[in-house]
């Protein structure tokens, strides 16, 4: 397969990713052989963008991951994602969210641990967090670049105005949000839309958006098209 | 159901599943799109590997566009909880 380029800083990954979340999170029973053969099988076939988190499991999919890619740390890479409220006791595990400076750091500390690894390639946000600035939660990302514990960083499930103003902190390179051609949820899909203009670097005003990217309709996703947790990363970054 | 009837067609016209479409549309917006199918099992993760080599026409691409209009959707993706913790 060849490769995509996401963003300025020089992230090249794999066209298609590989989302690990329900080896272990949920959509039924977890069957652990099978999820590390299917990861096994994906490096085999290029499939080499792996994409997990630290909430996934929670903490069990970082760790599953890990075991999956023993030996084989150079031929992939790893996404992972900071930013909830962890609470294993509890059913929802997800008692909130938190950004802070330290929590960032340590979940990266700790990812790290669980992963196996020297450094995350890509470490997201997982979801924005009203009660800390984003510039504080860049800016515990972008140290942690500089302490090389990550290489490339991410936001997920963020609005146009929160990326602008992350992305002055420090160059992000890649998007994740929820967007198919059964994607439900439309205002998604809008902001990936304003998002790309930005990438594009025309005006941020222009109303009309590239035709394809307005669509989101209802239906494939929940009858019959396997690809429901097509989630794109996208680069906003390029000019 | 428009879109997943166009989805079949082109589908069946490429020998190929409705996943394996849906997968090589999004691959088609756009060099910076990398869509992350999840999945557990060998036997899916193939079929998601196939649609890389999967090229879809112009036509094709008007065709699934149309299908799917914009806003057209109902209901939200996750509970409310969840909903509220995406930024827009």
């Amino acid at each position: 397969m060849q490769t995509r380029t996401l963003g300025r800083e020089g992230l090249t990954v794999s066209p298609l990713g590989l989302g690990c979340m329900g080896m272990s999170w949920a959509y039924g029973t977890p069957d652990e052989n099978e999820a590390v053969a299917t990861i096994h099988r994906a490096i085999e076939l290029g499939v080499t963008f792996l994409d997990t988190a630290e909430v996934y499991g929670p903490y069990e999919n970082e760790k599953l991951v890990g075991r999956a890619i023993k030996g084989k740390r150079d031929k992939v890479v790893i996404a992972t994602k900071f930013g909830f409220k962890i609470d294993p006791t509890q059913r929802p595990a997800i008692t909130g969210t938190d950004s802070r400076p330290e929590n960032v750091k340590a979940v990266a500390d700790a990812s790290l641990k669980r992963l196996g690894i020297e450094h995350i390639d890509l470490f997201y946000q997982h979801r924005v967090d009203r009660n800390v600035p984003i510039e504080e939660t860049v800016g515990a990302m972008a140290d942690l670049v500089k302490a090389g514990k990550v290489r490339f960083l991410g936001l997920s499930e963020a609005g146009a105005n929160t990326i602008r103003r992350a992305h002055k902190v420090h160059p992000l390179s890649a998007l994740q949000s929820e967007y198919s051609l059964g994607e439900r949820y439309a205002s998604s899909a809008s902001a990936w839309c304003r998002i790309r203009r930005l990438a594009a670097g025309s005006s941020p005003g222009r109303r009309s958006a590239p035709r394809s990217i307005r669509r989101t309709t209802t239906g494939a996703r929940n009858r019959g098209c396997r690809a429901r947790t097509s989630t794109p990363t996208c680069d906003w970054s390029r000019r | 159901m428009r879109l997943v009837e166009a989805v079949k067609a082109v589908a069946d016209e490429k020998k190929a599943t409705p996943g394996q479409i849906a997968l090589a549309w999004l691959l088609a917006q756009g060099p910076d799109v990398v869509p992350i199918p999840g999945t557990k099992r060998r036997r899916y993760l193939e079929e998601n590997a196939k649609a890389a080599s999967i090229t879809l026409s112009k036509q094709d691409l008007e065709h699934l566009g149309r299908a799917a209009p914009a806003g057209g959707t109902a209901g939200p993706r996750y509970h409310e909880r969840m909903m509220s913790l995406i930024d827009r």
